[in-house]
């Protein structure tokens, strides 16, 4: 049994802005999500915009504060913790989206990766190695040559790889990895994320790996999570949830995403009418209500499904079982 | 009804010139879809450019010819292409024009000004035009009072595909119309063109980097790379039986759905469209480069009926 | 692409505009003139500036030699008759020692000198010597300017202003047939030096005697031991490159000199200015919350109160130098625009992702405050304190004027407040004014263009990508 590396016990994060001297409105980001991810496991949380994936990421790492539920990390409950974080810190890392804006420009490849290591106090010589050795990792060769270049003299891809050769220097226990291909071309993204995959195993890491694109989750995540207006509605073993999707959200996701087959032109796509919710105000009962071809205009309306065990998952909806008779 | 021939498009930079659009051609006929597709740098933006005649002042070279039905459109005066052709037959939906819509005005104002502006009507008749297109795109027809903060990311959307069809042009260019939306909101546009496509018979130009969204909707494709057109023919023949390296992998690098092939990848980068390596472009990265084949550009050819390949694997002459 | 610009494409920024380019070429003949003024003169000028004595061989207000040139009009530069100009003849005739001094000098300017001053040094052990001075005009006649007992061994004459003097060459010129309207007093420059008809006492319309003049002092004394030497000196017109004040004082000199001090005081305090207020800008956007609130409130009261009238208070009530001057400036401009302005540029880079990923790798507030957000700021400091320093200068030169700055150090400004409060202007002096105006204004043009040049990338107008 691999032990729980990051525990998400029903976190609630709401952000508020105020409108006008008495008016604040809240944005309920993340509204009542639990999530495990153990050692040498990748979660994918898949959503699109408003969904609180990012939101979820950012509350994990305590790069922002919950306003209730626990985060418990190796044993250790730091949901309250402010001071004595360094240690966390040292030991969850992120890996961002935009490789354009994730590193300093002012900052050489060499001072970037070293950072984290000055920080935490780690002696020249050490440091030199770890740095040597994240280069090597992240296969830019030959690693002495990358170390006095500034990131606009890099592109793209090898600029990701910098961030992602930061991000393991100090040798974490847990990555949030935030959209880390997005803004890759998509020629280059499956060899970042093989090169993730294979050092993650290497090390034995636990990843969470955040996107909008769920066919990425396919071949990169052991297990997948969908949410929606800040709630898990499925979870699962992602080989599994995509081959056979029971939630109307995944099957109207995965519907939506074309497999390039000339034939698609000719058929309109099932597509589920409506944007998605605002977080400010979801909808009442199953936030998904309103979109859902399933809905029954009763219990979906009111009543909100808990996210349940069914059929080698969990699913959070009423009538999970009249989809069984695919 | 459209033909590109041998269309160049270079930018003066302090490097020296990008060479953005480096002979290209196709023909596109009436009611079809042709997709440029490709990834960041290879030129499809702006080739839609040079169809628009939308050209920064940093232009180098800007020749070829740009034949609708028979005109080039490279050859009339600046006035003339504003009067009659811009947005009258071809019309454009840029990258991100759903952030380009001005804050301050209404919607149905915006949506209305090329009919006011052009056909001189008055804003009523306008608006009620507008009111119409927005119908049919699959907005409320009361938006047309809205401001562009009102409306969420897919319906802005659909008010600037609106804005692009509200003069009934012969053919609209849609420079990568989904980039920016969830995915569910895209599949909701993407219905939305084929519903256009279909019900007005409409040619299209959709540039896009995705090539599996190219298939959504595209009867011919055109891969880009490097400035260039390096496939060019039937959404069936490209996506089935792709011949080019390039096209091979960039359709092996799709992470499937709904089969488990794992997806490839092509290594290195694109290459710097300054200094674009001599000959063969994509020689750097080709698995099946051969040494004979560096440093000489390799011909187009007509592999098949209606399938182009600029390779030196399909040619005779090696 | 990065969207940040270092201190490397700020200089191609400037360079390469022709406004930015112009304006540091001027900046760059300041600065020159700076260097040039700090190492050329062997002398402590702040010293000499406020010692007159020092200035004495110099004539009063006396426009730039140029000026002659420009005008077309040959204006009387200073002749200086030194002792060792005077041919001495001496002897005795029983029990007297005579002494003559004899000089001969050419005057072929086009006006009259501005003022006649002669200092003899008579060495006795006897009597008090007997003196007699003369000047032989080209026309022969000769006139006779003093002719007394000599009191001491260093004698003045201020011919041009001592009142007997003045009589004595009223009567001297009386004696020769040549009277004055009226009893005022005559001008001793001028009538020595007229052309010999009824204008020659009047200013503006006696006409110069151009031709060769002697200057003879005739000493009589009752040792055969003693004697005596003269220095004799006609005041010009003109002197140097920028001309005199009323205390005689080449202004050349001090202009020069007002050059770097121009400089290090509009950087010194712009530099400052833009440093802390861009610092607390950005702690104030950084620390968020109820710092930020307090930082801004106390700006904007601070962006409230008058600036000018508060020195105005303080120099009332205590000497100011200028150096306490820059310290009491910055004080009271530590909150300021420039803290609003960095306060906006702060919110931007914070939202950018290298910020947050320096806070997941454990970075102190402190750290990222100045690694990552302050050299983000450079550019926009720099582009600050090129558009302040222009306002700096004007400042030092306003308080001059208002009698607040430094009352010894000779800056641009303290030379208008002086040509001003002595009445340049009625009296037009104009380079007194004029030329130190004419620099201020030039280094703030300097400051201006290049500030121009940066500000096409001050302007928020780059778009992020």
């Amino acid at each position: 049994m691999n032990e729980e590396l990051m525990v998400l016990e029903d976190i609630r994060t709401y952000f508020y802005v105020s409108k006008s001297l008495f008016k604040t409105l809240t944005v309920k980001a993340v509204d009542g999500v639990s999530l495990k991810i153990s050692k040498g496991e990748i979660v994918a949380i898949v959503g699109e915009s408003g969904s609180g994936k990012t939101t979820l990421g950012r509350t994990a790492l305590k790069l922002v504060n919950p306003v209730s539920g626990k985060i418990i990390f190796e044993g250790v409950d730091i949901t309250n913790l402010t001071k004595n974080l360094k240690w966390f810190r040292k030991k969850a890392q992120m890996i961002f989206q935009d490789p354009f804006t994730s590193l300093n420009p002012y900052m050489t490849v060499k001072q970037i990766i070293e950072e984290p290591l000055v920080i935490h106090g780690f002696g020249e010589k050490e440091r030199k190695e770890r740095i040597i050795k994240a280069l090597k990792d992240v296969r830019l060769y030959p690693p002495e040559e990358f170390l006095p270049k500034y990131p606009h003299m890099l592109s793209g891809g090898q600029r990701q790889r910098v961030g992602i050769a930061r991000s393991l220097v100090l040798e974490p226990s847990f990555i949030v990895a935030d959209e880390p291909v997005s803004m890759i071309d998509a020629s280059s993204r499956a060899e970042i994320l093989f090169l993730m995959r294979d050092i993650q195993k290497k090390y034995n890491m636990g990843i969470m790996y955040i996107t909008h694109d769920i066919a990425t989750a396919k071949y990169f995540s052991d297990n997948i999570a969908i949410m929606y207006a800040g709630k898990i509605v499925e979870y699962g073993p992602s080989y599994t949830i995509l081959k056979s999707p029971f939630h109307p959200y995944t099957v109207a996701l995965i519907e939506a995403v074309p497999d390039p087959d000339p034939q698609n032109r000719f058929r309109f796509r099932k597509v589920i009418p409506g944007e998605p919710p605002n977080p400010i105000n979801p909808p009442s009962g199953c936030r998904f209500h309103p979109r859902c071809p399933y809905s029954d205009g009763k219990r979906c309306v009111k009543e909100e499904p808990q996210l349940r065990d069914f059929n080698n998952r969990k699913v959070a909806c009423h009538y999970a079982e009249n989809f069984l008779k695919k | 009804m459209l033909k590109l021939e041998d269309v160049r498009l270079f930018y003066r930079t302090r490097r020296g010139s990008v060479r953005a659009v480096d002979k290209v051609s196709f023909e596109l006929e009436r009611g079809e879809t042709l997709g440029l597709v490709g990834e960041s740098g290879c030129g499809k933006s702006s080739t839609a450019l040079a169809i628009m005649r939308i050209l920064p002042r940093n232009v180098d070279v800007y020749e070829g010819k740009v034949l609708l039905e028979g005109v080039n459109l490279l050859d009339l005066s600046e006035d003339e292409f504003r009067e009659n052709i811009r947005w009258k037959r071809i019309s454009m939906v840029f990258q991100g024009a759903m952030n380009s819509l001005n804050p301050v005005l209404k919607v149905g104002f915006q949506v209305a000004e090329p009919l006011m502006v052009h056909k001189k009507m008055d804003k009523k008749e306008a608006i009620s035009k507008v009111k119409e297109m927005f119908k049919l795109v699959g907005l409320p027809p009361d938006f047309t009072e809205r401001y562009p903060h009102e409306l969420s990311g897919g319906m802005k959307q659909r008010a600037v595909i609106a804005m692009a069809l509200i003069m009934n042009p012969e053919i609209i260019i849609l420079d990568e119309p989904t980039s920016a939306l969830d995915v569910s909101i895209q599949a909701q546009i993407m219905n939305l063109l084929k519903k256009l496509k279909k019900e007005f018979n409409i040619s299209m130009i959709f540039i896009t980097h995705d090539i599996a969204l190219s298939s959504d909707i595209c009867d011919k494709i055109g891969v880009m790379y490097a400035g260039q057109i390096v496939e060019l023919g039937t959404s069936e023949k490209v996506l089935l039986t792709p011949k080019h390296p390039y096209t091979q992998k960039l359709i092996a690098s799709v992470p499937l759905l709904r089969s488990d092939k794992i997806p490839d990848f092509i290594p290195g980068t694109p290459p710097d469209l300054v200094n674009p390596p001599k000959g063969c472009r994509f020689y750097p990265r080709c698995p099946y480069a051969k040494k004979e084949f560096e440093g000489r550009e390799p011909p187009f050819v007509e592999v098949e009926e209606n399938h182009f390949v600029r390779c030196w694997l399909y040619s005779d002459e090696k | 692409m990065s969207t940040s610009i270092g201190l490397k494409d700020l200089g191609k920024i400037i360079i390469s505009s022709k406004s930015g380019l112009i304006g540091l070429l001027i900046l760059l003949t300041v600065l020159g003139i700076s260097i040039f003024a700090l190492i050329y003169f062997p002398f402590n000028v702040v010293a000499k500036w406020n010692e007159p004595t020092f200035w004495q061989d110099n004539p009063r207000v006396a426009a730039p030699q140029w000026f002659s040139q420009l005008i077309g009009r040959n204006l009387p530069q200073t002749i200086y008759i030194t002792p060792q100009d005077f041919s001495k003849y001496e002897y005795g005739v029983t029990g007297l020692k005579y002494v003559i001094l004899e000089s001969r000098i050419k005057y072929d300017y086009d006006d009259f000198p501005s003022e006649l001053f002669a200092v003899i040094y008579a060495n006795f052990s006897g009597n008090n010597p007997m003196a007699t001075v003369k000047i032989i005009r080209p026309d022969g006649l000769e006139v006779v300017v003093f002719h007394n007992v000599l009191k001491s061994d260093m004698n003045f004459l201020f011919i041009s202003s001592d009142i007997s003097i003045k009589e004595t060459v009223k009567n001297s010129l009386a004696g020769l047939g040549l009277v004055a309207n009226g009893t005022g007093t005559i001008y001793p420059e001028i009538c020595i030096f007229a052309v010999n008809n009824e204008n020659m006492f009047t200013y503006g319309q006696a006409n110069v005697l151009k031709g060769t003049y002697k200057v003879r002092i005739e000493l009589i004394f009752s040792n055969i031991n003693d004697t005596a030497d003269a220095k004799f000196t006609i005041y010009g017109k003109v002197y140097g490159m920028a001309g005199t004040d009323n205390l005689r004082r080449d202004l050349f000199i001090g202009i020069v000199w007002g050059a770097p001090v121009a400089l290090a005081f509009g950087l010194s305090a712009a530099v400052a200015t833009s440093i802390i207020q861009s610092l607390i800008g950005a702690l104030s956007a950084w620390y968020g919350g109820l710092v930020d609130e307090i930082i801004q409130r106390i700006t904007e009261v601070y962006m409230i109160l008058p600036f000018l009238p508060f020195l105005i208070m303080i120099s009332l009530f205590y000497k100011v130098n200028l150096w306490l001057l820059v310290v009491l400036i910055i004080v009271l401009s530590i909150f300021g625009g420039i803290t609003k302005t960095a306060r906006s540029v702060t919110f931007q880079i914070i939202s950018e992702q290298y910020i947050e990923s320096a806070i997941s790798y454990g970075a102190s507030k402190l750290r990222i405050l100045f690694l990552y957000i302050m050299p983000r700021l450079l550019p926009y400091m720099v582009a600050n304190i090129v558009l302040n320093v222009p306002a700096f200068v004007f400042l030092e030169a306003a308080l001059s004027i208002l009698g607040l700055g430094d009352p010894m150090m000779p800056t641009w400004g303290k030379i208008i407040s002086d040509a001003y409060s002595n009445g340049a202007i009625i009296h037009g002096y104009w380079w007194w004014i004029l030329i130190p105006a004419f620099l201020i204004i030039v280094t703030a043009s300097a400051f201006a263009l290049i500030g121009y040049a940066l500000d096409k990338f001050v302007n928020p107008r780059l778009r992020e990508r």
